[in-house]
């Protein structure tokens, strides 16, 4: 019992910065100013390249792949786990994600012997339902917690079946061979949950039949209640339990009606494929990115390009037209600091996983080495322009 | 007031102001080049800036910047846009060549935060200044 006290108070101590000191080997990632990569890696399925630019003034994109062992006990399933999460209002519920949601999924697939569709609902619920009980505790000496959420995007490859849950606006594309051609074609595996399109705002009018003002649309831009654009997510519990829409929370935030049902769902929407050979990679990436390339472009520049950095170049061809689009030259646009780069473009976070369609097939119930990697950021106090940004940052694609 | 000499060399500081480029049609501009160090915004009646990085550590661009957020939101698909008229970004500008006191910068983010004095039915040429900083105080 006083084991697992220290262990607890271990956690709780253990300083945060500690994972974004890597710069010694590529083992745990490298940091490049706001940039942080890992250019290769092997998962159970194949190789992976990860990649993640800063723009908040904290990190608010958090993401993680897990390889091997998907349950608590080293009896399997053996397979790959990759999240993305991209927090709004601050970065605590994109942390508590990534702290937590892979634990339940590992113990809810020891309790049902295998992974399923019902697993991974079961682990969303458990963490969305853990966030609530933080936000309980943290309400009344921090009550902002209660507007800070996360958009949550998952993928789990195990037994050669592909399961994607997601909630929020993150979206994970498939890069799939065309044989008769040779083209490598892009498959979206994921809708998003924002009010920009048209079904989600049906479906919010229809969950709201009484609420002609559930969805708001203020200067091009559709928001629920004219507050947040996306109609699912982890956290946001000030629109989800009205106890928490009231003082002493940002008046902003607070709603003047009192709400009977939840306005944000927690419930993910997940999909089920089977992997097939001419499957090649799959892009997971946060809205950072999808909103400068589309999922073909995004599917060529990995094709087109040795895998290793493959994740580091799609970031670099973002930031490119993130540049283009606001009028600037690229080699400017690395320069500016956290923060007030959030208002050239957002936390962009991108995790390639290549499938070897030789390991893919290969039984879940084959055992190998644990491997954990969380992305990274900087933790630097708030400053002027960037710490440091090399020639080198993005690569030489 | 100590506000009287700072008014008298605003046209002088105006003078140093070909430094940072303004054109009048914003959609004209679109593919003009932009100067390394440089980044662009544009104001509320269309006229687009060239402005050097640095004054992104200023605080009354900084509180531009933040003004643009909460009314426009973030953009994804475009240029920044500024919710205010270029003679207020001309003034913030000058004020940031002229290095002035950081009490004055902060009467100005203040009268910004208010939420006046941002049109040009508030700031007009002539007397712009003077109106500025007397609504500011």
């Amino acid at each position: 019992m006083l084991s697992g006290l220290m262990n607890f108070l271990r956690a709780c101590f253990r300083p945060r910065s500690d994972r974004y000191v890597h710069t010694g080997s590529d083992a745990g990632g490298r940091q490049d100013g706001l940039l942080w990569y890992k250019d290769t890696g092997q998962h159970f399925n194949g190789e992976f390249s990860m990649a993640v630019v800063q723009a908040n003034n904290l990190l608010e994109d958090q993401s993680q792949i897990e390889s091997g062992c998907l349950s608590t006990q080293d009896s399997g399933p053996y397979g790959t786990f990759v999240g993305i999460y991209d927090g709004h209002g601050g970065p605590e519920t994109s942390r508590y994600i990534n702290n937590h949601l892979f634990q339940h999924l590992k113990r809810f697939t020891l309790e049902q012997q295998s992974m399923s569709v019902e697993v991974i609902r079961k682990a969303f619920q458990a963490t969305e339902e853990g966030f609530l009980s933080l936000v309980t505790k943290q309400w009344p000496m921090k009550p902002q917690i209660a507007a800070v959420g996360s958009c949550c995007l998952v993928g789990v490859i195990c037994n050669g079946t592909l399961y994607i849950a997601n909630l929020g606006d993150s979206r994970a594309v498939l890069g799939r061979l065309v044989k008769a051609t040779g083209e490598v074609l892009s498959i979206q595996l994921s809708a998003e949950h924002n009010a920009a399109i048209e079904s989600v705002r049906q479906e919010l009018h229809s969950l709201h039949p009484d609420d002609p003002q559930i969805v708001v649309l203020k200067h091009n831009v559709w928001r629920v209640k004219g507050l947040i654009q996306i109609s699912r997510s982890i956290g946001d519990v000030y629109l989800k339990k009205a106890e928490f829409n009231r003082e002493p929370l940002y008046s902003k935030f607070r709603l003047r009606e009192p709400f009977r049902r939840p306005i944000l769902s927690s419930e993910p929407s997940i999909s089920v494929h089977q992997l097939q050979p001419q499957d090649q990679f799959i892009i997971f990436a946060s809205d950072g990115l999808w909103e400068h390339l589309s999922n073909q472009e995004a599917v060529d520049i990995v094709q087109n390009h040795p895998h290793s950095g493959s994740a580091r170049r799609l970031v670099k061809a973002a930031l490119q037209e993130a540049a283009k689009k606001r009028e600037m030259r690229y080699s400017d646009l690395k320069k500016i600091d956290r923060g007030v780069r959030r208002h050239f473009h957002d936390d962009i976070t991108v995790i390639i996983v290549f499938l070897d369609s030789n390991l893919v097939s290969r039984a879940s119930t084959v055992k190998s080495p644990n491997l954990s990697v969380k992305g990274g950021g900087i933790n630097l106090p708030p400053n002027t322009l960037a710490p440091c940004t090399t020639p080198t940052e993005a690569g030489t694609s | 007031m100590v506000l009287l000499p700072v008014i008298s060399c605003t046209t002088k500081a105006y003078s140093k102001f070909k430094q940072i480029k303004s054109d009048v049609d914003a959609d004209s501009c679109t593919t003009t080049k932009v100067d390394k160090g440089h980044f662009v915004v544009y104001t509320a009646d269309r006229r687009r800036f060239v402005i050097p990085l640095v004054y992104l550590n200023n605080d009354i661009f900084r509180e531009l910047l933040k003004m643009s957020e909460d009314e426009y939101g973030l953009p994804s698909d475009g240029p920044i846009r500024l919710p205010c008229d270029a003679v207020f970004v001309e003034y913030a500008i000058s004020l940031k060549q002229r290095h002035a006191a950081k009490d004055l910068e902060k009467s100005l983010v203040l009268s910004v935060t208010t939420g006046r004095c941002l049109s040009s039915s508030y700031l007009q040429p002539g007397q712009t200044n003077q109106q500025l900083l007397i609504c500011s105080f």
